[in-house]
């Protein structure tokens, strides 16, 4: 089965460079060796039924109105062993530490400004920066309720930061339903191994939403607040909800009255103390942000500015997560704690900076190019990959509007196999790890294994032909 | 518990229910169709009230065209199809508040509906989709009264599907009862006629057992009006939605609820003051019509009670 299986010059997760499974993939490499393809491919398509009838799919954009689908599965399992998890761990939460103390800077002192560690004009232009919420008291100073980072492993094999995602991150449903399914369909793929079960992380979820409550109220009323199910992510709202134990709440279930916020339930209105929302900051208050917008809650930010309320993650905490701000978050580590960071960044070039320009320009087809307000793997040039007018059209772009983009090195993406039917490929992955924040921080054990399922492509988004895995870290 | 929610479960329950009765209604007629030629299809139509819509999309009340309509036809919001796909985004909508084995019956249920209205249909294969229909509604109503407990959710719920019954039922009457007044009908073939009638709400052999097989049309109209114990006549589904509102206010009046339990209280005391000889005397038609608008006043005053409505202002 794995006879025709090449790793190329990509580090494969599970296979080494002569074909032998790395001894944390050996088990599991035989059992795949033992089972008829028949089998496989039949479970194969039994686990993508399952996520149909389970209704865990997803919207997609641009197409018939009908157009509802579920993420394609694969059932290789992407095993993190226990040593490589505690290190990866402590990186984590050094970097989500050092991201909340900068957020908290950046709206009250601005201190790192002043000492001239990142251009004053980066963070005060940018989108995603929010004056209005200046100098509000956010309980426990806590602007990072969870975080999601995005990680990659490079040809050498070591963990580096792709992106940081302090607003919304969504994906956190489908880490259990992967779990669900692979355990439904793939109990026996288990077998021999000892790995972290994902029981209980709801209960440290739901202490550090308890743990932000304003003016410690206790038992507070917790609220997640939907766009709707229309959105792209409610199947992860609605899954988080239910197993949190707490209500889901639309904008049109909300008001303020006297700068507190209530929800409209069969017996008149109860008052709400945190909300974990998943609509972006400038739908949030028509009074304050977008006018228009008809998900929010008018008044929420006068409730929030007079303390009523927690809103989580903090409001403005894009310009932490900005893809500009990106390359300073290695010096905010250094700042904020004097300390190394654990894991390493990808290369960033600044094409504002004229000299970097000229170089990215000139080696376009070597380079990824981002547009750094944008996400989902949209708006990208990936130059190896490219034709030449797709080059021409992005170099007019940086041209007209160079502090727009930024550069990096084509990453040799680590890979693991994909069940292709007849036989295995590599693909390249990338996993996004949780970090929840209340008392103590805490590292959800694996997370969201992406993989690009498209021959040779390096875009792991779901819109665009992303797959995913099931994430095991070892205990042994 | 949210409104918005309440009135979610309100929706999901009817339009599950309403499916269901819309599939019985078709295909009792499908099948007296097999021995008797049927030209009275346009009744169907009448009894949910789809006339106008249907008229503008086909040219002719024949078979076909009205089970497309009833059943798989976007232009008419009280198809099966669309029903079935109101109740699915409901029930995504409140996922989290109903168990997971429901959801994904619904959801199941929604993808078994799509795909047979892709597959090319015939008029005699069709008949499998109403019960499919009617079978899965009965999943539903029997995996709510299994897994749900027995608090706000499920209440509204079990007020929602007596409801819609009840109007059903009452909407079914009355369009059946012209039939029976046209003099051309013989005996035979009213007795066939009443006789569907009973079948469209499932009440033949609940009728069989009380009045054995003697079929009149006043003694079918007593039955579905005031049978104290058939889950479908109007009197038991309204004693159902009286008892169901007690529950849900804990037997107590308050102010807020005040118009709402005269209004349950007073058709519930029509149909136990009045006999079938005093809706026959009145004239059939209109003692139906006072009854749907009672049941629309109705529906408007629980959205105001429990805020349902507002939420969408």
């Amino acid at each position: 089965m794995f006879k025709t299986y090449k790793t190329e010059s990509f580090f494969d997760e599970m296979l080494q460079q002569q074909g032998q499974p790395r001894s944390h993939y050996q088990v599991l490499y035989n059992r795949l060796a033992s089972l008829p393809h028949d089998e496989l491919q039949n479970r194969h398509e039994a686990a993508q039924q399952n996520f149909l009838r389970q209704g865990i799919t997803f919207t997609v954009y641009h197409e018939n109105q009908d157009s509802e689908r579920t993420i394609p599965f694969d059932f290789i399992p992407n095993i993190i062993p226990k040593d490589e998890w505690q290190n990866l761990e402590k990186g984590l939460i050094q970097r989500v530490k050092a991201l909340n103390l900068f957020l908290d800077d950046i709206y009250n002192s601005q201190q790192i400004l002043k000492d001239g560690l990142i251009p004053r004009d980066l963070v005060v232009t940018c989108s995603h920066f929010y004056p209005q919420v200046t100098k509000i008291k956010v309980p426990r100073r806590n602007h990072i309720f969870m975080a999601g980072v995005d990680l990659i492993k490079d040809d050498q094999g070591e963990f580096r930061v792709l992106e940081d995602n302090l607003r919304n991150p969504s994906g956190l449903s489908y880490v259990f339903q992967n779990r669900y399914v692979m355990r439904q369909i793939f109990p026996d793929f288990f077998q021999d191994y000892d790995i972290n079960s994902l029981e209980n992380q709801f209960s440290h979820i739901h202490e550090a939403l308890s743990s932000i409550a304003p003016n410690g109220v206790s038992n507070p009323n917790i609220v997640l607040l939907t766009p709707g199910v229309y959105n792209s992510a409610y199947f992860d709202h609605s899954f988080i909800a239910q197993q949190l134990g707490i209500e889901l709440v639309e904008g049109r279930d909300l008001l303020v009255r006297d700068r507190t916020v209530y929800m409209k339930t069969t017996r008149g209105l109860r008052r709400v103390d945190v909300i974990y929302r998943r609509i972006d900051d400038d739908y949030l208050d028509p009074l304050e942000f977008l006018p228009d917008s008809m998900l929010g809650v008018a008044g929420l930010m006068d409730a929030y500015r007079a303390g009523n309320v927690t809103i989580s993650n903090g409001v403005g905490n894009g310009v932490a997560d900005d893809k500009a701000i990106y390359h300073y978050v290695p010096s905010m580590i250094r700042y904020y704690l004097g300390e190394e960071p654990l894991i390493k960044n990808v290369e960033t070039y600044f094409l504002r900076d004229p000299e970097q320009r000229q170089y990215v320009l000139a080696n376009l087809d070597k380079l990824v190019v981002k547009q750094t307000n944008a996400s989902g793997g949209y708006n990208m040039l990936i130059g190896p990959q490219s034709t030449s007018e797709i080059r021409e059209i992005f170099r007019k772009k940086i041209q007209q509007n160079p502090a727009n983009f930024i550069a990096q090195p084509v990453i040799k993406l680590s890979r693991l196999p994909v069940f292709r039917g007849e036989n295995f490929s590599g693909c390249h992955i990338d996993l996004r790890a949780f970090v929840f924040n209340g008392e103590h921080p805490h590292v959800f054990p694996g997370g969201l294994t992406r993989v690009a399922l498209k021959e040779g492509s390096l875009i792991v988004n779901s819109s665009q032909g992303g797959g995913a895995k099931d994430t095991w870290v070892t205990q042994d | 518990m949210l409104s918005r929610v309440s009135n979610s479960l309100y929706w999901m329950s009817r339009n599950i229910e309403r499916a269901e009765n819309t599939a019985r209604l078709i295909s009792v007629r499908l099948i007296g169709s097999i021995e008797h030629e049927e030209n009275h299809w346009d009744e169907l139509i009448s009894i949910i009230g789809g006339n106008e819509a249907f008229e503008k999309k086909f040219d002719r009340y024949d078979a076909k065209s009205v089970m497309d309509f009833m059943s798989f036809s976007s232009s008419n919001p009280n198809s099966i199809l669309h029903c079935i796909k109101l109740a699915r985004e409901d029930a995504r909508a409140i996922r989290e508040i109903i168990p997971q084995e429901l959801w994904e019956m619904i959801n199941s249920f929604y993808w078994d509906v799509r795909q047979f209205k892709q597959e090319n249909w015939s008029i005699d294969t069709i008949d499998h989709f109403y019960q499919m229909i009617i079978r899965q509604s009965a999943l539903f109503q029997g995996m709510v009264e299994a897994t749900l407990s027995f608090d706000e959710a499920y209440l509204f719920i079990k007020m929602a599907k007596f409801i819609e019954r009840a109007e059903k039922t009452s909407r079914i009457l009355n369009i059946y009862y012209y039939r029976s007044e046209d003099p051309d009908h013989n005996d035979p073939s009213l007795y066939r006629h009443w006789f569907a009638v009973l079948q469209s709400v499932s009440g033949h052999e609940a009728y069989l057992k009380r009045h054995r097989p003697f079929i009149s049309g006043e003694r079918v109209i007593e039955f579905l009006l005031f049978d104290d114990a058939f889950p479908r006549s109007i009197q038991y589904c309204i004693d159902q939605v009286y008892s169901v509102f007690q529950e849900l206010e804990n037997g107590k009046i308050e102010h807020y609820s005040e118009d709402l339990h005269q209004l349950i209280a007073l058709m519930r005391n029509r149909f136990h003051e009045m006999t079938v000889v005093d809706a026959l005397t009145e004239d059939l038609h209109q003692f139906l019509q006072r009854f749907q608008q009672d049941c629309f006043k109705l529906g408007r005053l629980i959205n105001k009670t429990y805020y349902l409505g507002e939420v969408y202002v």
